[in-house]
């Protein structure tokens, strides 16, 4: 069973209309009954009492004079109203004076005093008493008894012709309910169905016809512009939604193309830098074959011809010989670094602290002399290449060694900190420093800050440690002013 | 309901014992509730009431053999407005002092003679005689099956102006003379 408010407006509107007219009808057809019931019954009691009257007259000579015979042949009369059931005169004693079919009654006895003028219904008769009167005073009455027949059947035809009336007023109210929920029912379904058609197809040039200039009307004609409304700023939004999917598309190929590019401009430069890197590789190789020849030609010069030279010759020789050096240590360091771009690398765990240590020991066997103060973390270790981490160390530990050469009281530092949840190793000295403006120009090669009279060097050393610590995934850099020392910090990959 | 309405009925039926201690009237008792009665059914001309307070006299003539069934019977009744009188009379007397005269058994000899004094006189006649009615009187009281019944003597009444009503004739045992409408 569906509750009544699920169903569609249509069935309840009838079901409302229907239900109205029928309790309307029922109430009134009610009222008209009650009404009618209560006529027939004093019609009925109307009727009764006129018949006792004239019965009462007509037998008062009787009763005066004791005649009950012939007041039995006038009750007799009473026959011929088929109602009347039963009758009987009584004396002022209330002793039965004449009587007419008494016998046959269920319940003859009246319980009311005779003399009084009254009615009664009793079971399934209409009792009525009306009293004989003679000079003023009451010396009898008549009792007539009828049945409810005639209340009764025309009761029941009236309810015949209620129930028709009823039935056909049902059948009319169908009809018009029917006739009526039209105009409410169908353009309201018809908006349901745009509505939903609207929803399904999401067309919204669907547009419903206006019935009606009431609340209805309003509903489909604000519905219809509601639609327009929508249809326009959906076709806006379409508009818009493909023209931004364009600018997409495009941007989208663009990067394709800008990919494509760096990707291929990647390969050439990996190319590039491969073929330099290779150029380097042999030229530094085939540069030492020369220079050899040059440190030993420069050698027997001196050692063969030494003493015929004077002082200036000989200096220029011996300088001959030195630059002839320097340039085999500039050509070794170029070779390492091409190595360290090349060579793959071997992972282990690797423990800094004790490779410094013994970094530290080769250091001080160079100068013995010197007194430097120490301070190495102990047990610093880390996941890496263990010959590529030691290159590393000794350039960072060689370069202190160098730039506090000239320090009364060295001091040179190598540790770990944790910063921002990082492990950063460095390496700290005393030495002369440098000016942080160069900071970031001292990991490229051949970058010098100091004179090579001053403190001797490549310039290679810091580019081949911030190439090993970048082949481990992690970062150099470093901090210093001048005369106050410097520090590296370096990372490795978390 | 039904127990109802048959509660009711018994409480209200007169009580049986009662009923039984109201003595059967005599005839007498009868007699004179008929006589009254007579006159309810019966219209006097105006002649025969010469004031509008002139009471309604009934006489009686001869031995009264109602005892006083009569003065009980008359008890707080009045004839169209008029109270009611008794009189006693030995002789017929040619006077309209009475309305109704009762003729009592001593006195039925000679009743037609009698009646002559009265001739013109609206009197409603009455006697318990067999030859009343053809002796010219009017309303004659009879014994028929241990009951009390009457003869009317219509012409007679109709001769002075007095006029028993349809109903009455209607209950009389016989009408003497022709009804003329």
């Amino acid at each position: 069973m569906i509750a009544f408010r699920d169903r569609p407006i249509r069935i309840k509107l009838i079901l409302s209309l229907m239900s109205t007219s029928a309790v309307v009808l029922i109430l009134a057809a009610s009222a008209f009954f009650i009404e009618a019931y209560s006529t027939f019954r004093e019609d009925a009691i109307r009727n009764l009492r006129t018949q006792a009257a004239i019965t009462a007259d007509s037998t008062e000579s009787l009763l005066s004079f004791n005649d009950s015979e012939s007041a039995t042949d006038t009750l007799a009369v009473l026959k011929a109203d088929p109602h009347i059931i039963a009758a009987a005169i009584y004396d002022a004693d209330q002793r039965l004076f004449a009587k007419y079919g008494l016998d046959e009654l269920a319940h003859p006895i009246s319980s009311i005093p005779s003399t009084e003028d009254t009615h009664l219904f009793s079971g399934d008769h209409l009792e009525t008493i009306y009293p004989i009167r003679l000079r003023g005073k009451t010396i009898g009455s008549v009792h007539l008894y009828s049945d409810l027949e005639q209340i009764n059947s025309r009761l029941i035809r009236y309810l015949w012709i209620g129930s028709l009336v009823l039935l056909g007023a049902m059948l009319l109210a169908y009809w018009l309910a029917i006739y009526f929920q039209r105009l409410i029912a169908v353009p309201i379904q018809q908006l349901a169905a745009a509505a939903q058609k609207v929803s399904s197809d999401e067309n919204y040039t669907i547009r419903v016809a206006v019935a009606s200039n009431d609340e209805i009307g309003t509903l489909v004609k604000t519905f219809n512009n509601m639609l327009f409304k929508i249809g326009l700023s959906d076709s806006s939004l379409r508009s818009e939604i493909s023209e931004r999917q364009r600018a997409e598309a495009l941007v989208h190929k663009l990067n394709d193309e800008l990919e494509e590019r760096v990707h291929s401009r990647t390969l050439e430069l990996e190319t590039a830098v491969k073929e330099l890197e290779s150029f380097s590789y042999s030229v530094s190789h085939d540069l030492r074959a020369p220079l050899r020849g040059i440190d030993g030609w420069s050698l027997a010069l001196m050692e063969d011809y030494g003493d015929k030279l004077d002082a200036t010759g000989q200096d220029y020789i011996a300088r001959v010989r030195s630059e002839a050096q320097r340039m085999g240590l500039l050509i070794s360091d170029l070779l390492q670094l091409s190595r360290l771009t090349q060579t793959s690398m071997k992972m282990s765990s690797v423990n800094l602290s004790a490779i410094a240590q013994s970094l530290v020991a080769r250091l001080q066997e160079t100068d013995p002399e010197r007194d430097v103060e120490w301070d190495i973390a102990p047990d610093l270790k880390t996941d890496g290449d263990a010959g590529l981490l030691e290159a590393a160390l000794m350039n960072l530990l060689d370069n202190a060694w160098k730039f506090t050469g000239k320090r009364a009281s060295a001091k040179i530092e190598f540790g770990r900190m944790i910063k921002d949840g990082q492990s950063v190793y460095f390496v700290r000295d005393n030495g002369v420093g440098f000016d942080p403006v160069f900071a970031t120009k001292l990991f490229s090669a051949f970058q010098r800050m100091h004179k090579q009279s001053e403190f001797p060097g490549t310039g290679i050393g810091l580019a081949n440690v911030q190439r090993i610590i970048n082949r481990h995934g992690g970062r150099i850099w470093a901090e210093s002013a001048p005369d106050k020392g410097a520090t590296f910090f370096f990372t490795f990959r978390k | 309901m039904r127990i109802a309405y048959a509660i009711v009925a018994l409480l209200c039926l007169p009580p049986i014992a009662a009923a039984q201690e109201s003595a059967e009237p005599s005839e007498y008792d009868i007699k004179a509730l008929y006589l009254l009665n007579f006159v309810s059914f019966t219209q006097w001309p105006d002649s025969a009431f010469p004031e509008t307070d002139t009471p309604f006299v009934i006489g009686i003539l001869g031995d009264d053999p109602f005892g006083n069934s009569l003065e009980q019977v008359i008890i707080d009744e009045q004839v169209d407005g008029r109270p009611i009188a008794i009189r006693h009379f030995t002789r017929i007397k040619k006077v309209k002092s009475y309305q109704l005269l009762f003729i009592s058994a001593s006195k039925a000899r000679n009743l037609s003679r009698k009646l002559e004094k009265l001739e013109g006189l609206p009197i409603l006649t009455i006697s318990e005689s067999k030859r009343f009615c053809a002796s010219g009187g009017m309303i004659n009281l009879v014994m028929a099956n241990r009951k009390v019944a009457f003869e009317i003597n219509v012409e007679a009444a109709a001769k002075v102006g007095l006029k028993p009503s349809g109903r009455l004739l209607s209950v009389a045992k016989k009408v003497h003379g022709k009804v003329r409408p």
